[in-house]
């Protein structure tokens, strides 16, 4: 107890020191915490997004209804959880009016859907309405496809199946976002209970059945959705009939998009807490390294080392429970700040809030980190005899000490490899961070090291505030090199950040100059592509990419079987992906979205039949990574009956959100013009008021071709990859941010420590600019280099990332790099002058008082 | 990236469910009998292996029974429409075929095409065949009643017609006693298995024998 | 006169009670070449005193004039020049840069004022007080008695008007305090400097000219 009291009290003696680690402490935790939050609250928000397209937690469809033995399998994996669910049966259908007929979709839906998200109807009415009454729910331009007026009426009749409807209200935005249904028809919504009187439900009936669950916060729907899909594939032997999707998998390219998203998340996150760890590693020993002479004193005076452990320890779990106390305060008054802070630069309808465990975290790296950081502190200096305390002279540690110095690391490393682990979410990945950012440490020391004691060759200099300077960071070279590699440490892990961040978003971002598509048109036969496009030209709409497609096998792959064996005889069914048949494709020039990253452009003479020669192919990189293929590989292909061989001259890869036709497999001028084939285009820059009206156009004189509408969809999966993109940048500007406070921590207490000798020089004569030249010199020096190092490191240290958990999305951004690099400086400049200047103003008549 | 098999390729999955022209893809020797098909995913055997894909097996049944003269071709293309018929019935020309089985408008009426539309690209098909000196066999198709009665009927219908007006020998029904079969359809409920396509084979194979 | 102090009073705030006047009304002169002690008690405002005669400290009242400048009245800036060119200091902590070697601290100062002849300057000042053998360790690697000899040297390497000493033999045992004090009377001597030491060793005070005594703030 007697410790305990003497520790408090010797704080509350030295306010203003304690006071000033302080928040030092709590800068470094509050960009902890600030990053964490915002992390998780975009990952909420990335979830609410998805689950309001899905409409649910968790789908389950079928092309029949569920049997009551399917549902209870479901109901018994998913238990209790559920906390609500609703039902959509959907199926394409021809409504007759009084003198047309369309093709629509039908939604019919019950009183529970959607479980997310709403329906916004022009009339005000209610959902219900239309489960009693043969309403239906339509837009605008739906009905006037349909020919029926502006009035939505009991008495327009419309046909569905034997059964008469009419319009309940329009609808400007109904809740289904589906992204794996193609639009080619407009939806229509009924009641569930009109349905049976259509009679539309029968045998034959190309009906989907969905079951929509919504579960209680917190619930591992991923799992679940795993689990159910094991259940049913038992059920099936491995052929289920019943698909199951979290919202996470609504669509397979937003599904690696949001994975992609999700890892950056726990990358800044990692980040971030290194950096926190880093800084306050940093300050704790700091904190004890000047305790050093009071620790010798007691020690003299016969205190136990376990007295003084805990002595100090209580003084440091003061000042982290009172650090992290403020960063909470802070964060919690500044995090839900930031939607208005940053207006613009992060999604809109973001709430931000911080989730408890990151306060837990925070909390406990501030009391607890203390005691792991500060071991091997202890370890030296019970080490040495208090004499040379002291005399302010550790003198060199012998081997044995060295030793229990290693051990004193221990602790640390352990609960660090924890973290990390924790953090990952997995213990491979854990492991690998772990062990880079050690490894990025030994470097940096290394680097350091090298650096300082080349300072040598600089204090021969006649510059009389160079010399100070380098012969000051070369005689320190200990504890320069301790700045260093914090500060190198920071600007390293924080530099990661934006070179991960550039490859991800020119993945995510919308291309530059897209068009976004309006209707994406198939089928279009040889013979008409020059009237359509003639057609379209009259129109006020871009055509863009139209693209021959002729459909073939590959049959061989080097003279091999392209699928080594072939599957099983007698499963019936081959498993999904061993198709044999593909879209082939030619197009003089690639498209915006398309990049070629390994090998040369297709040749642009026509190829020659007679030659003998394969023709060129240009494969995708996802096509390449699926089937192994490589530059150089020979492929066995048959085009309505006719064998050709090709070789794989470049390997291609597509921007997943370009929304235009695009194809694995791109041929070489005048191998497939001959083939039958058909087209593909995408229209864009239709006025909304305008698409229906094209759209009639098309059909009227275009029958065959057919119009899929995907305004919603690219609408919807814009959007989201605007709000990542917009995300992942400002989370890469906060992570900097959280590192320059760090290092702004670091530096000021690194600073402090300097005013002494700040305050010698002046009174040995140093006017302030000779002062203001050594520190700038000195802390510029400290920062330029550590940051440079740091730069270079993170340049290869990033790539690595980005090939192991990114698939190589990486781009150097150099702005970011110089931006960090600049900052640095300036922020260890900054810093350092602003202790100093104070120095330069305040007598220095501490050097009388005998402390 | 899988991301990009985006687009065109979810829906492609979807309707346009694919070609094939069978395993045994090779112009008609001299003095065999070429036979033609020209379908669409159905025919070409979406989801099952080639060899299991109707055409194949009528040819495995001509096999069984010593003849060894024809020669099938299967030019279906998945997700392919009756628009196309024409264009394709040209390219195959050079191969020079005596028969045609000629199964297309599933997806047509899928995609609720119009059948006036439909019933013009089957005929000037058929016209061409018939100019040629090809024999057609018309496959008749059903489309599923969700469609509506109407439409369903009016689908139907001009297959018979087509059939009534060229005197073409006429399957009623090519997906008989498959369609709608859980057990004889893969998981998507629309596209036959292998015991389905064993079916099918047994419902044309009389109308190829009857042609040769 | 090199240093005139006028009426000085000096006192210091604390929490919770009166501010204490440390120094009341102190005034005194020094001529140039002359040494004087200031003894007194502990607490009597010695170190005070002679923290303002430095320039470390302003006064709150009253002049310090050093060869006719009154440093109270000069901004902070100007003065650590002025100060640092007419004044040498020695500490009873040394404050030697720990980093740099006896000949480095030395030499510190000269470099610092941008002085000329700086090695042959501190070659004689290490000579002088006969750590010319020793000029390559650091401060760490000396004893206490040779860190305040470099201490003195470091002091006297500039040529001050006057030179400051607080409790210069403070820190060290009776001998060595004895052999330092000798060192620094000697070279006081032998440069004719002007010496202002505050102590409380009757005997080191002894050595000089002039003892003036400081008891609670005034000089008796």
């Amino acid at each position: 107890m007697l410790w305990i009291r003497l520790g408090i009290r010797e704080l509350m003696e030295n306010k203003g020191f304690a006071f000033f680690f302080m928040v030092n402490l709590a800068l470094g935790l509050a960009g902890f915490i600030a990053i964490h939050s915002f992390g998780s609250s975009l990952d909420r928000h990335l979830d609410e997004n998805l689950k309001e397209i899905l409409t649910a937690d968790l789908v389950l469809s079928a092309n029949s209804p569920l049997t009551p033995s399917e549902l209870a399998l479901a109901d018994g994996i998913m238990g209790k959880d559920t906390t609500a669910h609703a039902r959509l049966v959907r199926f394409y259908t021809m409504v007759r009016t009084a003198d047309n007929a369309r093709l629509v979709m039908v939604m019919a839906i019950d009183d529970a859907y959607p479980l997310y998200g709403s329906f916004l109807l022009e009339g005000g009415g209610f959902q219900k309405d239309i489960q009693k009454n043969p309403g239906l729910f339509m837009t605008r331009d739906t009905a006037h496809a349909l020919g029926i007026g502006d009035n939505a009426s009991v008495d327009t009749s419309l046909a569905l199946g034997n059964k008469h409807f009419y319009v309940q209200d329009f609808f400007k935005k109904d809740p289904d976002r589906s992204l794996t249904a193609v639009e080619l028809a407009p939806k229509i919504y009924m009641g569930m209970g009109q349905l049976e009187e259509t009679g539309l439900i029968r045998f034959g009936s190309r009906i989907r059945y969905l079951y929509y669950y919504r579960f209680s916060p917190g619930t591992d729907i991923s799992k679940l959705v795993e689990r159910l899909g094991q259940g049913f594939s038992d059920n099936s032997q491995g052929q289920p009939r019943v698909s199951v999707y979290g919202s996470r998998d609504v669509n397979n390219r937003l599904g690696k998009i949001t994975g992609y998203f999700t890892g950056y998340l726990g990358l800044t996150s990692i980040v971030a807490l290194f950096l926190a760890g880093i800084a306050t590693a940093y300050l704790f020993r700091g904190y004890l390294n000047m305790k050093q002479r009071e620790m010798a004193i007691l020690m003299s005076i016969g205190a136990k080392q376990s007295e003084i452990y805990l002595y100090v320890s209580v003084q440091l779990i003061a000042l982290g429970a009172l650090a992290s106390f403020l960063a909470v305060l802070l964060s919690l008054f500044l995090v839900p700040a930031f939607p208005v802070i940053f207006k613009g630069l992060i999604p809109a309808d973001i709430r931000l809030s911080t989730d408890p465990a990151t306060f837990v975290l925070a909390v406990g790296m501030g009391m607890v980190g203390s005691l792991f950081f500060c071991l091997p502190v202890f370890v030296r200096i019970f080490g040495v005899k208090p004499l040379h305390l002291l005399k302010g002279d550790a003198g060199q540690g012998n081997l044995r000490m060295a030793f229990w110095q290693g051990i004193g690391f221990l602790p640390g490393l352990g609960a660090f490899f924890l973290v990390c682990i924790a953090v990952a979410g997995s213990m491979v990945n854990g492991s690998i961070f772990a062990l880079g950012f050690l490894l990025a440490m030994v470097f940096l020391a290394g680097m350091g090291w090298c650096v300082f004691s080349g300072c040598k060759f600089f204090f021969g200099t006649r510059h009389l505030v160079a010399k100070i300077a380098f012969r000051n960071l070369y005689r320190n070279k200990w504890s320069s090199l301790s700045c260093f590699v914090t500060i190198a440490m920071g600007t390293f892990l924080i530099s990661i950040i934006p070179q991960v961040q550039k490859g991800l978003q020119t993945e995510i971002m919308r291309p530059e100059g897209l068009k976004i598509p309006v209707f994406f048109l198939v089928d279009i036969q040889e013979e008409q592509k020059k009237p359509f496009m003639a057609f379209i030209g009259q129109e006020d709409a871009d055509l863009a990419n139209i693209s021959p497609m002729v459909r073939g096998r590959i049959l061989l792959k080097n003279k091999q079987a392209f699928y080594g064996e072939k599957a099983e005889k007698g499963s019936g069914v081959r498993p999904r992906g061993r198709r044999l048949e593909f879209n082939f494709s030619y197009r003089s020039l690639l498209d915006v979205s398309e990049t070629i990253v390994q090998g040369k452009a297709l040749s642009q003479t026509p190829w020659d039949f007679e030659a003998g020669l394969p023709f060129e192919i240009s494969v995708a990189k996802s096509f390449a990574e699926e089937h192994s293929l490589s530059i150089g590989d020979i492929l066995g292909i048959d085009i309505q009956g006719i064998s050709l061989e090709g070789r794989v001259v470049n390997i291609r890869k597509v921007r997943w959100n370009s929304f235009q036709p695009n194809f694995y497999l791109l041929f070489q001028d005048g191998v497939l013009n001959d083939a039958p084939k058909t087209y593909l285009a995408a229209i864009s820059r239709v006025a909304p008021e305008d698409r229906q009206n094209l759209k009639n156009k098309i059909v009227t004189a275009f029958p065959n071709i057919s119009i899929i509408d995907v305004t919603q969809m690219a609408g919807t999966l814009l959007d989201i990859s605007d709000r990542l993109s917009l995300s992942i940048r400002f989370m890469a500007w906060l992570a900097i941010a959280a590192g320059l406070v760090s290092i702004f921590s670091i530096v000021r207490h690194e600073a402090r420590k300097n005013e002494r000798q700040v305050t010698l020089l002046k009174v040995l004569g140093a006017d302030f600019d000779m002062i203001r030249g050594i520190t700038l010199l000195e802390f510029g020096f400290i920062g330029f280099t550590a940051s440079l190092v740091a730069l270079v490191l993170s340049f290869g240290f990033s790539r690595a990332i980005a090939w192991y958990f990114f698939d190589s999305l990486w781009r150097f951004d150099l702005l970011a790099c110089l931006m960090i690099l600049i900052l640095t400086t300036g922020v260890c400049m900054g810093t350092a002058l602003t202790g100093s200047w104070k120095v330069m103003n305040t007598k220095p008549v501490t050097l009388l008082k005998n402390t | 990236m899988k991301l990009f098999k985006g687009f065109v390729f979810v829906f492609f999955i979807w309707f346009t469910y694919a070609l094939s022209p069978s395993a045994s893809v090779s112009w008609a020797q001299e003095g065999q009998i070429q036979v033609l098909f020209l379908g669409d995913s159905i025919t070409a055997g979406l989801g099952v292996e080639p060899e299991q894909a109707y055409p194949a097996l009528i040819e495995d049944m001509l096999k069984v029974r010593g003849d060894y003269s024809v020669k099938i071709t299967n030019g279906s293309i998945s997700g392919s429409t009756t628009a196309g018929a024409l264009s394709r019935l040209k390219w195959f020309l050079r191969a020079k075929p005596k028969i045609l089985v000629l199964a297309l408008g599933a997806n047509d009426g899928l995609r609720g095409l119009s059948t006036d539309e439909m019933a013009q690209n089957l005929d000037k098909t058929i016209v061409l065949a018939k100019k040629n000196h090809i024999r057609v066999v018309l496959a008749g198709m059903k489309i599923p009643p969700n469609y509506g009665p109407e439409y369903s009927n009016d689908f139907a219908k001009v297959f018979v017609a087509l059939a009534e007006k060229y005197h073409l020998s006429f399957i009623p029904f090519l997906l008989k006693d498959v369609a709608g079969k859980a057990s004889l359809n893969q998981a998507d409920g629309i596209h036959p298995n292998q015991e389905g396509h064993k079916i099918i084979a047994a419902t044309v194979f009389p109308y190829i024998l009857e042609q040769l | 006169m090199i240093l005139e102090i006028k009426a000085v009073c000096k006192s210091f705030h604390q929490v919770r009670s009166q501010p204490l006047a440390v120094l009341k009304q102190v005034s005194f002169t020094l001529d140039a070449g002359e040494t004087t002690a200031i003894v007194g008690q502990s607490g009597s405002g010695k170190t005070t005193l002679l923290s303002l005669i430095a320039g470390l400290d302003n006064p709150d009242s009253g002049q310090v004039i050093l060869e006719g400048q009154d440093l109270s009245a000069m901004k902070e800036s100007l003065l650590a020049r002025y100060r640092a060119l007419k004044i040498g200091m020695i500490f009873q902590q040394f404050h030697l840069m720990p980093h740099l070697s006896a000949r480095e601290n030395i030499s510190l100062p000269l470099e610092i004022l941008r002085q000329d002849c700086i090695k042959e300057r501190t070659d004689l000042l290490l000579e002088q007080v006969g750590l010319s053998d020793r000029q390559h360790h650091l401060p760490g690697q000396l004893s206490g008695g040779e860190c305040q000899r470099v201490a003195i040297a470091r002091a006297l390497v500039i040529k001050p008007a006057l030179l400051l000493a607080d409790e210069p033999t403070g820190n060290l045992d009776i001998a060595t305090g004895e052999k330092v004090a000798q060192l620094l009377f000697d070279l006081v001597e032998k440069e004719k400097k002007s010496l202002i030491l505050v102590t409380h060793n009757p005997n080191l005070a002894r050595q000089c000219q002039k003892i003036r005594t400081l008891d609670q703030g005034c000089l008796v």
